[in-house]
């Protein structure tokens, strides 16, 4: 209940236009039961052979009723997909506000894509909220009510006969369905996530299942889940086909049993043929609201689903909190860290440990060590994605929790190992790390990152578009615009998280040289996983599993035979990565 | 052949549902009939008759009866609908994974296998739509208004006349407005499901927008390309509801103007009154269904795209001849083969150049051959041929000096181990996992397997041991646990070729060399084509071949190679990194 009114609270910006859409849904429901009543009306009183002067009403109503309906339902349709289309841009703009605070730290799980793909699918899912449940269920609630009253004064007997007749097909059937269906719905897509997943494997280790002679074991295994599966849908269309039957049924007994009642109102004289038409006609007509309902209870419980889990991840409170009063950005840009430790929430370990650290101004500072040493941990605590456990973190002297995060971000140039590509223009791109970049400002980054042959050979250059459908850039040359944002941005600190990461040798040399040069004089903060240009740098920190075990300047470690000296010789002997 | 008519082929698998559904379509139009006919008895009986209850009992048991009948017709012709589809499915998935089978891991690499994946579960239920909903209501559409108007003619023609004449009118609209419609609704789907993957974009770029400060923007452009999405939409769809307007008019106004004409044929006394009701109570019917196939005709062209791909993927060609087609001479395995290439070139299905252009080479029994060469050398092409995933497009692959193409293949699969980059591993436990494809193995022979790669501490830290259960849901394997299990995996298949994929994954500092002693333990004794990316196995190798371009450019001992090759010195220089 809590979460169905939470979803209908995206409606209230827009309570007009939902007014209207069910207004007109329900009129043109009306219209239908006014064609059929004014029809009923017009035959059985021209039955009665009277002078045509007293049908002219009745003739005037039919052609009216049957002209109104269409343009109803067309005015109905446009304005409930207008207030569907409304409280979806509302609904996307919501969630996105609501992730901003939580990223990355709360979306660790969703980083991998699958997830956020489902929170977008789940956003799509209660596009269909409104049109296909709220508003039908509305409308028919509306025209029982009328129908109620209307065949009511008739006789009270009639009309709570018709208004159990409508409510028992409009939420009895629809309710029942789901209840009886749960179950089966859920079997159904235990066994599609499972196929799912079989078919999956298949296709992956296709080569291997032949070799090892174990393939048709796995495709018998899948065709058997495949027949599983196809035995829960023919389950499900039981029920389904159950309640679309049942409807018909309740349509029709009511229609029985509204006779049986009217039969002696007509003997007695309470009732006469022409209402008694108008009656079972109208009623007739009026079960039309029932039937987009049938689809509406299996459709309410996807809704609930899918808003259950989008209110869910709303509400989780973020990793960093903004202090309350912020303190200026220091002038003096020297980092330091001390016995800082960071451990993830719901993990043993610590995936860093004792981290300590001086960086003053102008310092070129490399940390090594495998993927899962702690060095994407440090760039989470230094750019305020994550909150240390324990330990101090300053910038210019003053603690990093006291300042503004976003402040603190606007503090570090970084390139990314992962940065990402917009679907937009070059420019678009580029300006992404500064909004007032002029197009010279954008030029120069580009040559200055190594990409200004690359870019000059675009065919339509700072417009072109990047990304899927667009230009496709190699890996070197998204790494390169990595560098060109990161050159835009100009903050004091420069954060290189593996920079060369996925590049082949030729590139790799290239890009370093770029970075040495754009950094030349600046502080900069260098994680590295290939171990080359060390000697550039004003110290070396070895991590391994979130602990410092060794660190110095590159003679020295080169030395001393320790993990450092190890590293660098297990990477000679590499000839060629994959 | 017309794709309309390739899936109407699948229904050959689904008659008797097929039957069922159309039957069960036609009697309930029948059915429609009598209800219509029962109910405007009883009115017209009691408005001009002066019937009471006790007269009417008859017609309302009958009314009764019918509906009954409604209830099941609907019920049995819904779920025969849905059966349908059921069969077809089954058939086309059974045909899809055959087809997988034959491939071959050839066809269906990187991104495609996530292709065909998709297309296997979600573009299979997109035929549901086309076969349990639209095809039904095509005999439907057909058959209840057939009923109808085979009982209205007989009564009133005009009546018959008018429903008769604007019946092809709705699907005249529905083709004339529906074709622009169609293109309409297409593109308001495209549009939306382009705000969808902004969305999707946006979110999934969110640290990137953090990190430059841009959160704010970003939602602004959310909004307002929402906001633009939603004018555009409206636009379209303002036209796009045209058509369902006008299939409504001209059902409601042709029910209108037969009501009022029968009306006044009624003043005159030209008609009945209970025939009149009659033609009432049945007009909405007879359009119903020809509206809903409007409705279903959207739904089903999902399944029909869906169906396009389905045919597409059962159409690839495949790369090697498939074993059925050759019987295949029985291969006995005994003990190491000698392999000889002879003049061997290939070209995958579908592409315009070979990939691997007259190699010849020879893998000497008992010997260790090391093959090096950047991504797209040809390497993998060689394994595939080695493993029969494909066949030479010319030259031969000699084993022992016979013709590998006679063998029957499955036989000589089971002679080889192959470790791969990224090996398999299913839901079970490890043992199974490690006896994949019936091998016949002992826990003890298992264990020594495991301690053989380096696992047996390993091993014994697990509380369930071997039945510890790995895969998707189970426990969580490194990549370097994957690889020596694939290698024990090797051990115990006791083969007599080993294809191995030296594992490049992370520069692991511990235990990395430890490793080399288990690849050389599983090199003895056989022969061996060993794709290397390290130094120190390159020592292993009695051989070294360096493949570029699909070329066998040098070949040699290492140590040989070492000294003299040019290509090996630069590719070794360009890893070094700055250590002089």
């Amino acid at each position: 209940m809590k979460i169905t009114l939470r979803l209908l609270s995206f409606l209230k910006p827009y309570m007009g236009m939902v007014l209207i859409s069910i207004l007109t849904g329900s009129a043109t429901i009306v219209s239908g039961i006014g064609l059929f009543g004014a029809s009923a009306y017009l035959l059985s009183m021209a039955a009665l052979q009277p002078s045509i002067s007293i049908l002219q009403v009745a003739i005037v109503g039919v052609r009216f009723f049957g002209l109104s309906r269409g343009i109803l339902r067309y005015l109905e349709r446009l304005s409930s997909h207008s207030v569907n289309l409304q409280v979806l841009s509302g609904m996307r703009v919501w969630i996105y506000k609501a992730l901003v605070p939580l990223a990355p730290a709360r979306l660790q799980g969703y980083q991998s894509g699958d997830l956020l793909t489902r929170v977008v699918a789940d956003i799509d899912t209660l596009e269909n909220f409104y049109v296909r449940v709220f508003a039908p269920l509305v409308t028919a609630f509306i025209i029982t009510a009328g129908m109620g009253i209307f065949i009511g004064s008739f006789d009270p007997a009639l009309g709570g006969v018709l208004v159990i007749g409508l409510l028992i097909s409009s939420l009895g059937l629809p309710g029942g369905l789901r209840v009886v269906s749960r179950q089966a719905g859920g079997r159904l897509a235990d066994l599609r996530g499972r196929l799912s997943g079989e078919v999956v494997e298949l296709s992956q280790g296709v080569g291997e299942l032949t070799l090892l002679g174990h393939i048709g074991q796995k495709v018998n295994g899948i065709l058997m889940l495949g027949a599983q599966l196809g035995e829960a849908q023919m389950r499900l269309s039981q029920w389904s086909g159950l309640a679309n039957g049942l409807l018909i049924f309740l349509n029709g007994f009511t229609v029985y049993i509204l006779l049986r009642i009217a039969l002696p109102l007509v003997e007695v004289g309470r009732l006469d043929g022409v209402g008694l038409a108008v009656i079972i006609l109208g009623a007739i007509a009026s079960f039309e609201v029932t039937a987009p309902l049938i689809p509406a209870g299996s459709q309410f419980e996807t809704s609930l689903a899918a808003a259950r889990r989008l209110f869910q991840l709303a509400d989780t409170s973020p990793v960093v909190t903004e202090p309350d009063q912020p303190l200026p950005i220091p002038a003096r840009k020297d980092l330091s860290l001390q016995h800082v430790r960071l451990t993830y929430e719901g993990r043993e370990q610590n995936s860093l440990d004792d981290f300590s650290l001086e960086m003053t101004a102008g310092q070129r500072i490399a940390i090594v060590g495998e993927s899962g040493a702690g060095k994407t941990s440090l760039i989470q605590l230094l750019l305020r994605f994550w909150e240390k456990s324990s330990g101090q973190i300053r910038l210019g002297g003053v603690g990093l929790e006291e300042l503004k995060p976003e402040e603190v971000r606007s503090q570090f140039s970084l390139v990314p190992s992962d940065g990402w590509i917009f679907h937009g223009s070059l420019r678009e791109n580029l300006r992404i790390a500064r909004n007032s970049a002029e197009d010279d400002a954008c030029w120069k980054a580009l040559s200055l990152s190594g990409l200004e042959a690359w870019a000059g050979k675009l065919p339509a250059g700072l417009n072109s578009i990047m990304g899927e459908r667009g230009v496709n850039l190699s890996l070197g040359e998204r790494q390169r615009l990595m560098v060109a944002r990161a050159i835009l941005q100009d903050a004091p600190i420069y954060l290189l998280d593996e920079p060369t990461n996925g590049l082949d040798s030729i590139t790799e040399q290239a890009v370093m040289k770029t970075l040495l040069q754009v950094t030349e004089g600046r502080s900069s903060l260098w994680m590295m996983h290939r171990l080359i240009d060390l000697e550039k740098m004003d110290e070396i920190i070895v991590l391994s599993e979130g602990r410092i075990i060794e660190r110095g300047t590159f003679c020295v470690l080169m030395e001393r035979q320790g993990p450092f000296r190890r590293m660098m010789e297990l990477q000679r002997e590499m000839l060629i990565e994959r | 052949m017309n794709l309309d008519s390739r899936l109407l082929v699948q229904l050959r698998r689904a008659w008797l549902p097929l039957i069922l559904t159309v039957l069960s379509g036609l009697a309930g139009g029948i059915l429609i009939v009598i209800q219509a006919r029962v109910l405007s008895q009883v009115l017209a009986g009691v408005h001009l008759s002066g019937w009471d209850l006790s007269k009417a009992e008859g017609s309302l048991e009958v009314f009764l009866g019918v509906l009954a009948g409604r209830f099941i017709l609907t019920w049995l012709g819904e779920t025969s609908a849905v059966k349908i589809s059921v069969r077809v499915k089954e058939a086309l998935r059974q045909r899809l994974l055959e087809k997988i089978e034959r491939l071959g891991p050839v066809s269906l690499t990187g991104e495609r296998s996530g292709e065909i994946a998709a297309t296997l579960v979600q573009g299979l239920d997109a035929l549901d739509a086309y076969f349990s909903q639209f095809l039904p209501q095509v005999a439907l559409a057909g058959l209840v208004p057939l009923c109808l108007l085979l009982a209205i003619f007989p009564l009133d023609w005009v009546s018959g006349l008018v429903l008769l004449l604007t019946a092809p009118l709705l699907p005249m609209f529905m083709i004339l407005i529906g074709g622009s419609a169609e293109k309409m609704t297409r593109r308001q789907w495209g549009i939306l499901s382009r705000m969808s993957a902004n969305l999707l974009e946006t979110l999934q770029g969110l640290s990137t927008l953090k990190a430059l400060g841009q959160t704010y923007r970003a939602g602004e452009k959310i909004r307002s390309v929402s906001e633009q999405y939603r004018q555009v939409t409206m636009g379209i769809l303002r036209v796009t509801f045209l058509s369902s307007l006008t299939l409504e008019l001209v059902s409601t106004i042709s029910i209108a103007l037969i009501a009022v004409q029968i009306g006044l044929r009624l003043i005159t006394g030209g008609m009945a009154y209970e025939q009149a009701l009659f033609i009432l109570v049945a007009a909405p019917d007879f359009y119903l269904p020809i509206r809903q196939l409007g409705q279903r005709f959207h739904a089903a062209t999902s399944g029909v795209s869906a169906a396009r791909r389905i045919f597409e993927i059962l159409d690839t060609p495949e790369a090697a001849p498939s074993t059925s087609t050759l019987p295949g001479k029985r291969f006995r395995w005994q003990a190491a083969p000698f392999i000889q290439f002879q003049n061997v070139t290939t070209r995958y299905p579908g592409a315009d150049e070979n990939t691997l252009h007259e190699i010849n080479l020879e893998l000497k029994a008992g010997t260790v051959t090391a093959l090096i060469g950047p991504s797209g050398a040809g390497k993998s092409t060689l394994v595939n041929l080695l493993l029969g995933f494909m066949a030479p497009a010319a030259g031969r692959i000699l084993v022992d000096g016979f013709d590998l193409l006679e063998y029957d293949r499955a036989d000589w699969r089971k002679g080889i181990a192959w470790v791969s980059q990224t090996p398999y591993f299913f839901q079970g436990s490890l043992a199974e996992n490690l006896t994949l494809g019936g091998l016949e193995c002992s826990d003890r022979q298992i264990r020594q397997a495991l301690e053989r790669v380096g696992l047996g501490k390993w091993l014994a830290s697990l509380p369930q041991g071997l039945q510890t259960q790995i895969g998707d849901a189970g426990m969580k394997l490194s990549s370097g646990q994957r690889q020596r299990l694939a290698m024990s995996r090797a051990f115990l298949r006791n083969p007599g070729l080993v294809i191995l994929d030296e594992p490049t994954a992370h520069l692991d500092v511990r235990g990395e060399n430890d490793l080399l002693d288990s690849i050389q333990e599983l090199c003895k004794d056989r022969t061996v084509l060993l794709i290397a990316h390290r130094l120190p196995s390159l020592r292993l190798a009695q051989q070294v071949i360096i493949m570029q371009g699909g070329r066998i450019v040098e070949s040699g001992s290492a140590e040989g190679l070492l000294e003299k090759s040019p290509i090996l010195h630069s590719m070794v220089q360009g890893y070094r990194g700055t250590l002089q």
